[in-house]
């Protein structure tokens, strides 16, 4: 009676504000 | 990194950050902010980290886990995968390779939210929109102060307006990624600025990948902080020109800043680059990485077009079938207007941009040609400072580009060598 839970990992993305 | 973990095995982490998804209670957000590597994985492997940090051995985590939530994990993938991605600071007292150790490190480290939350407070912003609203009712009244192109050319030599205007652009640049990093830093997130490129804009960056350990209606705050300060400037610079006696090169000078700042603000619109406005609308649509989503949908439509051309089965999966189902939407809509967005663009350079630079090269190296062959010198000096400035920039855009797509040329020294490349 117990689930078993696969790991899946989502990287995120980078974040890089920017200025032209 | 092979590490040998076992049932027994205690593990240390670095400094991690925690929190749970802005959208799904089964899911939590872990990173490592020195590092810039935030992940998403499901709820219980984050409990999992939890009572690793807590001292409890890997058998006894997955234990514990079992009795309380009815749930088989496995832990052992989870620290392997965590190693992987830097988190990982020790197995069974072993203190493994620290990514972290070459990573840059944050500017202005002793700046905290305690010197720059003031700026972000309720009153800042009432008054942000006081001066923003007196200058627009300004500017409805007076109609001839709103910008002209002419504005930009407030002397009489090319090179050296160009030369002044790029210095105040420099500087209004450099406080708008300053507003960035100073709002990150209200949050408590570390950030690094830097040069940049956006398809063929040389642009400056601030990386503030640390804000994706806030809840995102605190990120906004990051996003807009510097276009908020673009609209400040221009808006107070115009009341200063409409309200107050300046010197008349003064008020050109501020004339033409206007005009310059204005002309950035188009560019953050264009959402099919990660721009400042790209991150608001990745996270009103509530997706995670549309950008990188959107070009993968995009290479996989290329690649099953061309299997389709050529009867063949197509050999790339749609990476977007395991998105959920508005994110799937969100994703596959921005993907055409990524592409539409970024040949448009590039054609356009192609057409317009790079032939008329070329053309006021060979113009700026005619004048100095003249110069030297008994022709006026200040047109040839000016000419000459033009180039300098415009050749600057053109050399830092090739030697960011490179720098920050060195897998394109090491890949092609290879493959000139014949050599293969894993």
């Amino acid at each position: 009676a117990t689930k078993k839970i696969k790991l899946e990992i989502k990287r995120l993305e980078k974040v890089e504000t920017t200025g032209l | 990194m092979a590490v040998l973990i076992t049932a027994d095995s205690l593990v240390g982490f670095h400094r991690l950050i925690a929190r749970p998804d802005d959208d799904d209670p089964d899911v939590v957000v872990v990173g490592r902010a020195e590092i810039g590597e935030f992940i998403e994985l499901p709820a219980v492997y984050g409990e999992a980290i939890r009572l690793l940090r807590e001292g409890l051995p890997v058998s006894a985590v997955e234990e514990r886990l079992a009795a309380e939530q009815d749930v088989e994990i496995d832990v052992t993938e989870l620290v392997e995968a965590l190693t992987e991605l830097g988190f990982v600071d020790s197995v069974d007292q072993d203190r493994l390779p620290d990514p972290g150790a070459d990573a840059s490190r944050s500017h202005f480290p002793w700046l905290t939210d305690r010197h720059v939350s003031w700026i972000f407070s309720r009153p800042m912003k009432l008054g942000w929109l006081l001066v923003v609203g007196a200058a627009l009712v300004t500017l409805a009244v007076r109609p001839d102060l709103l910008p002209h192109y002419a504005d930009f050319f407030w002397g009489e030599y090319v090179g050296l307006t160009v030369l002044v205007n790029t210095l105040m652009v420099s500087l209004t640049l450099s406080t708008h990624e300053m507003m960035h990093l100073m709002a990150a830093r209200s949050l408590g997130v570390p950030g690094r600025i830097g040069f940049g490129t956006r398809l063929h804009n040389l642009v400056v960056q601030t990386d503030v990948t640390g804000v994706w350990g806030v809840p995102r209606r605190s990120r906004y705050r990051v996003y807009l902080a510097g276009v908020a300060w673009d609209l400040f400037l221009m808006a107070s610079l115009t009341l200063l020109v409409a309200h107050v006696a300046l010197p008349p090169l003064t008020k050109a000078l501020f004339q033409a800043l206007v005009v310059a700042v204005l002309m950035t603000i188009p560019f953050q619109l264009q959402v099919y680059m990660r721009t400042d406005l790209y991150y608001v609308l990745r996270d009103l649509l509530r997706t995670r990485n549309l950008f990188d989503d959107g070009l993968a949908f995009a290479r996989y439509l290329r690649a099953r077009t061309v299997a389709r051309l050529r009867r063949r089965p197509c050999p790339v999966e749609d990476p977007t079938r395991e998105l959920a189902p508005h994110e799937r939407r969100a994703t596959r809509v921005y993907s055409v207007f990524l592409v539409v967005g970024a040949t448009v663009s590039l054609t356009a350079f192609a057409l317009f941009a790079a032939p008329i630079a070329i053309s006021a090269l060979f113009r700026a190296v005619g004048a100095i040609v003249d110069g030297f062959n008994g022709g006026s010198v200040l047109p040839a000096l000016d000419s000459g400072l033009l180039l300098l400035i415009e050749g600057a920039i053109q050399a830092l855009f090739v030697v960011t580009f490179v720098r920050n797509h060195r897998h394109w040329f090491r890949w092609r020294r290879s493959a000139d060598r014949g050599t293969s490349v894993a």
